[in-house]
């Protein structure tokens, strides 16, 4: 059974729509990369996935479980779905290590030791254990990113959704990230990520779906969909992006 | 000049300024409890409190103070509402505490990045969890420069409650002024007190803030703050 499932889902604002009959499976253990051009739709569809944006048609299904906005049901949700985002948000005046913690301390019923010792054991998988007691603002880009990351993972979901993780970082932090989420991929978590990042894209990702005005226009697996795109759209993105 | 009269009866003065800054006090920590408590119902329920509670705020600011008094003092006992003066005085600083704070607590919430309340959405937080976790400490943090000033308005407004014949420094100073025919000491001194009490609070404000923002880059762990 797959764990995420969308049919034919739609999403407007007001008049506007921005996605079309959006249908995909998705099975535990699979990392899918959304890749298209600013204003496709990948990020909109991506935070559909875990509520952050309520779809305006069609049906999602979470690990079987069809999506409900009602507050508690949502929450729910979000403890199976973690989402990392492009500008880190993490809490600036909280420590590395209880920006990590909070989560599983306030909603997962761990006790501040334990939630502390799995902030520690996230924060060293991430590859920071010597910045537990730093301030976010001490840290560089993609020491944030991590921490980002650590905090999601902190919550144990079955889902990561990744919001353009590497965006905002200088070049020479991209890969320090896209090391994290590589061996998170290999780990096997199901993992949904929007990315720029072509060429990890093919090398981490199971499958690689393109949207193109608002629709997913081609899916496929990802070497063969790099390689050897079908439609003149993704011909055209992939020329433009190398 | 004759400031002897005046220094001879500085007890009364002290004394009534006291009353005014307890009264100032009190009704501001009521207050502040109230306009976060506000903000939180807001968090939670949305318009349902939004919009009564922002009636109470626009009556509130845009209404004279003392009319307030006179109103929950003299106006209401005409309906058989009666209450001591010193009810009367702490109901209306407090009302006023809440509405001034519900305002700036609100802005200092707008200047929260809309990324920070998504990531703890994300995270699965109640209203509750969100605003105590992620938007309490930025919020007040924003908010303390303006709550400062707020609450000095607030202490020299408490010399209006003289007009519901509560004791404080502006009653004390007219009886001596009239008492004594030293209206011009009387005042410079009353002056002066009130000076030296806004000077403090000023500085004690400030206190709080270097105190609140000085952690964000020090140690300091979430159980310090929960």
């Amino acid at each position: 059974m797959s764990l995420i499932e969308l049919n034919a889902v739609t999403k407007s604002y007001g008049s506007h729509q921005v996605i079309y009959d959006a249908t995909l499976s998705i099975a535990a253990g699979e990392v899918i990369a959304l890749i298209g051009k600013s204003g496709s739709g990948k990020s909109t569809l991506l935070r559909c996935l875990n509520g952050l944006e309520q779809i305006s048609g069609g049906s999602l299904r979470i690990a079987g479980t069809p999506i409900s906005y009602e507050k508690a049901k949502l929450r729910a949700l979000r403890r199976k779905v973690a989402i990392v985002f492009q500008g880190y948000n993490l809490f600036p005046h909280l420590t590395v290590e209880d920006n990590v913690a909070l989560a599983p301390r306030v909603t997962g019923k761990a006790s501040g030791t334990e939630a502390l010792k799995l902030a520690h054991r996230y924060l060293e998988r991430v590859g920071l254990a010597d910045k537990f007691r730093a301030h976010p603002r001490d840290l560089s880009g993609g020491q944030q990113q991590r921490v980002a990351i650590a905090r999601a993972l902190a919550v144990q979901p079955e889902i990561l959704l990744l919001d353009e993780v590497t965006a905002a970082l200088d070049p020479e932090l991209v890969g320090e990230v896209l090391t994290v989420l590589g061996e998170l991929a290999e780990q096997g978590l199901t993992m949904v990520l929007v990315t720029h990042e072509i060429a990890f894209a093919r090398r981490a990702a199971n499958r690689i779906a393109f949207m193109h005005q608002g629709r997913l226009h081609e899916v496929g697996p990802a070497e063969a969909t790099i390689s050897q795109p079908r439609t003149a759209e993704l011909q055209k993105f992939l020329s433009a992006v190398r | 000049m004759e400031f002897g009269v005046v220094l001879d009866h500085l007890p009364l003065l002290v004394g009534g300024a006291l009353r005014g800054v307890l009264y100032a006090v009190g009704g501001f920590v009521i207050g502040i409890a109230c306009a976060a408590l506000i903000i939180l119902g807001r968090m939670a329920w949305g318009r349902w409190v939004t919009i009564p509670s922002q009636i109470f705020v626009e009556i509130v600011r845009n209404t004279p103070f003392l009319l307030q008094a006179f109103f929950l003092y003299f106006g209401l006992a005409k309906l058989g509402v009666m209450m001591p003066g010193y009810v009367a005085a702490i109901i209306i600083v407090t009302f006023n505490s809440a509405a001034y704070a519900t305002e700036i607590l609100r802005s200092g919430m707008l200047g929260i990045p809309k990324g920070l309340l998504e990531a703890g959405d994300s995270l699965g937080f109640t209203a509750l969890q969100q605003f105590r976790y992620v938007v309490a400490r930025p919020m007040l943090r924003a908010a303390l420069p303006a709550l400062s000033g707020q609450f000095i308005i607030i202490m020299l407004n408490t010399s209006l409650l003289s007009a519901i014949a509560i004791p404080e420094l502006n009653y004390e100073a007219s009886n001596l002024a009239s008492t004594s025919f030293r209206p011009f000491e009387v005042y410079v001194v009353v002056a002066v007190i009130y000076l030296t009490l806004s000077s403090v609070f000023a500085g004690l404000f400030a206190l709080i803030r270097r105190r609140v923002s000085g952690s964000w880059g020090s140690e300091r762990r979430m159980q310090d703050i929960v």
